[in-house]
């Protein structure tokens, strides 16, 4: 036998339905209004003579012949944690995935990328830029032809020489800067503070330390 | 297969969402961007040009006020001309003439051949050591070069990429989505993708290369039709990494009718398959990537995929509510309607859309957001035919083509399905109308600043 349908239950459905359909559309048409007005004026609308800030220039290269080496470097990774003896020359970009530790007179010829905490020795060359993830220190005398650019502390000793190369340099850290009795115009920024100390002996991580101290014996 | 078709979207509604409160609630990766300006290392500009008379003047002009030093040996501009039939030649002439640091490059005998081919040619007259690219109708801020070599600073970073932003989008309705739609795509979805050291894309404009990096893995490849997506994932897998800046803002001009639309979407979805059919299981195997890059790639190089899915997952479900299934089966076509609402677009979900709106604090473009479903509707046609014209792209045919580094020589060609996408130009027409939006809003600029002037003229003679 053949079931007659219930006219009542269809309506409600198609209120229902209706309603719903309404709703959808209701949406479309706050977009359609919105449309239908001039543009908003975005942040991003166009300031053709933006320029940027004049910024404390890097001091003048001192040190005749610190050209770019046109060379194409070849770069390294390596794993774990890695310790580079006195007067090593490094010919290629190096990609460190653990601390890095350099002994005194090492030259780097390429870029430098260290996950983990960096000590740079004393007199050590770094002919392009260094990007270290954990803290890092320059020990005295070094020279950073291009940029520095870290995540944790940043110590500096005496001496340190940055942005010398053609391309110029400058230093970016996200935690606090230490620099020890900083001489002459150097770009410097720091998310957290800059601190010119008389010695780093009293700020400097006492696990840094440890670092520093294997790498004397 | 309905279940998997949405357990596949969940998937991108979680990696959506997880970009959306990264970018949102999370700290920034400052992209070396303190360092703009300081770090200025030699730079080579290439700019592809087919037919570019009505752009070609304003992007040169750009490059000629750029905040960068000049010398030629550290900044050069390589206009290349690529057979071009119009005022294109005689306008990169007139540049390279007055201008030393611009070299015009002419394509006469072998031109016309696409983008990618164009490119390589340009590699060969670069001589620096970063490579950035641009296309012609861009219009790139004076700050825009130091702020994107700045990443290169670090020794792992290969490539970069700016943020685009389009300047005529009250031109049209299509222009005005496009606009939200790469908002979202850049705001939230690069710069979380940069911040959760994912995968970054490169775009194939507003960013650039290592010319080492680029020689290692053979330069541009002329086989596909996005090549920017092709390198992303070659660099990726050579384990280099590209630096997302967002704060490098270059203006572009936005396609203004559904017709523009389709075609370039067509392109960067059969572009974007041809990627995915070389690169997935490449990517599964990588001994670089980490487990989340590639969960990440995977879903990447699938993106242009997701509307043909959800069309098939609209079409099981309703056939499944028609044929009497159990009575959840209903819940499908609308679940995926939602899926795909939150899940489609170019990389710009409803709310990466929304997020990067509120951070632009573009208020009233949120009301917009609606109107995003026209384009989805667009994407789930227009992806699912791309994807099947992808398929019968898959096998390349030989040709002698001349390319980048002789000592590499691309012997592929693409024919299929009627088309013959490679070696030719498949670019959106140029309307020229960025200029315009460009000046107009400078002129507004300027009067403004003359109504403030003369009003505190007005005050200070008030004062006396």
């Amino acid at each position: 036998m053949r079931r007659e349908a219930d006219p009542l239950p269809t309506f409600g459905y198609l209120e229902i339905l209706g309603l719903f359909i309404g709703m959808i559309f209701l949406c479309f048409l706050w977009g359609i209004w919105e449309y239908k007005k001039p543009k908003d004026p975005g942040p991003l609308f166009i300031d053709l003579n933006r320029t940027i800030e004049k910024r404390v220039r890097v001091r003048e290269c001192s040190v005749g012949g610190l050209t770019q080496n046109p060379s194409v470097y070849e770069t390294i990774r390596v794993r774990g944690d890695l310790r580079i003896p006195k007067g090593e020359v490094v010919p290629y970009n190096m990609i460190v995935e653990g601390n890095l530790t350099s002994q005194e007179d090492v030259i780097f010829q390429g870029g430098l990328h260290v996950r983990g905490r960096a000590v740079i020795g004393v007199r050590n060359r770094l002919e392009k830029s260094i990007v270290c993830q954990k803290e890092l220190l320059l020990s005295e005398d070094v020279i950073v032809y291009n940029c520095i650019d870290c995540e944790g502390l940043v110590f500096i000793k005496n001496g340190v020489r940055i942005g010398l190369g053609v391309e110029g340099g400058g230093i970016a850290s996200a935690s606090t800067i230490y620099l020890e009795n900083a001489r002459g115009p150097l770009r410097i920024h720091s998310k957290a503070r800059i601190h010119i100390v008389g010695t780093l002996e009293k700020v400097i991580p006492k696990d840094l330390e440890q670092t520093i101290e294997v790498k004397v014996t | 297969m309905l279940l998997v078709i949405i357990a596949i979207m969940s998937l991108y509604i979680v990696r959506h969402f997880r970009f959306f409160s990264n970018r949102l609630f999370k700290e920034q990766r400052r992209c070396q961007q303190d360092l703009a300006g300081t770090f200025r290392p030699s730079v080579s500009i290439l700019i592809p040009m087919h037919k570019e008379e009505k752009v070609a003047t304003s992007i040169l002009e750009r490059f000629v006020e750029m905040d960068y030093p000049k010398d030629a040996s550290r900044y050069e501009v390589i206009a290349i001309d690529d057979g071009s039939t119009d005022a294109t030649p005689s306008i990169v002439d007139e540049y390279a003439s007055k201008f030393s640091f611009i070299k015009g490059v002419h394509r006469v005998e072998n031109g016309g051949n696409g983008k990618p081919e164009a490119l390589n040619v340009g590699l060969k007259v670069a001589s620096n050591e970063i490579i950035l690219i641009f296309d012609a109708d861009y219009l790139p801020p004076q700050d825009c070069i130091e702020r994107l070599v700045a990443p290169f600073v670090d020794v792992e970073v290969g490539g970069v990429m700016g943020r685009v932003v389009p300047v005529n989008s009250p031109a049209s309705f299509v222009s005005r989505i496009i606009d939200i739609e790469r908002a979202g795509g850049y705001q939230i979805s690069q710069q979380a993708r940069y911040n959760l050291n994912l995968i970054p894309q490169f775009g194939g404009t507003v960013g650039g290369f290592r010319r080492s990096v680029l020689k290692a893995v053979g330069g541009f490849d002329e086989t596909k039709l996005t090549e920017d997506t092709d390198l992303t994932y070659k660099l990726y897998l050579h384990g280099w990494k590209i630096a997302y800046v967002n704060a490098a803002e270059c203006y572009e001009e936005a396609v203004l009718s559904w017709e523009m639309r389709e075609k370039q979407l067509t392109r960067w979805a059969i572009g974007h398959d041809q990627c995915l059919f070389e690169y997935f299981f490449k990517t599964l195997k990588s001994p670089v990537l980490t487990f989340w890059q590639k969960v990440d790639g995977i879903l990447l190089l699938g993106v242009y995929t997701t509307p043909l899915l959800i069309f098939v997952g609209w079409l099981i479900g309703i056939f499944t509510y028609l044929t009497g299934g159990p009575w959840w089966s209903s819940l499908f076509p609308a679940i995926l309607f939602v899926f795909a609402y939150n899940s489609i677009g170019n990389f710009a979900v409803f709310a990466e859309v929304g997020g990067s709106l509120f951070l632009d604090q573009r208020r009233r473009s949120i009301w917009l957001l609606p109107l995003m479903f026209v384009d989805l509707l667009a994407n789930v046609w227009v992806c699912s035919r791309a994807f099947f014209k992808a398929i019968f792209l898959r096998n390349p045919r030989p040709s002698q083509v001349e390319t980048l580094f002789s000592e590499r020589v691309h012997t592929k060609t693409l024919n299929g399905f009627g088309n013959n996408y490679a070696h030719q130009w498949d670019k959106t027409e140029r309307s020229g109308n960025g200029l315009l939006y460009y000046t107009a809003v400078a002129t507004e600029l300027d009067v403004t600043n003359h109504v403030k002037k003369a009003e505190i003229k007005r005050n200070n003679e008030k004062r006396g």
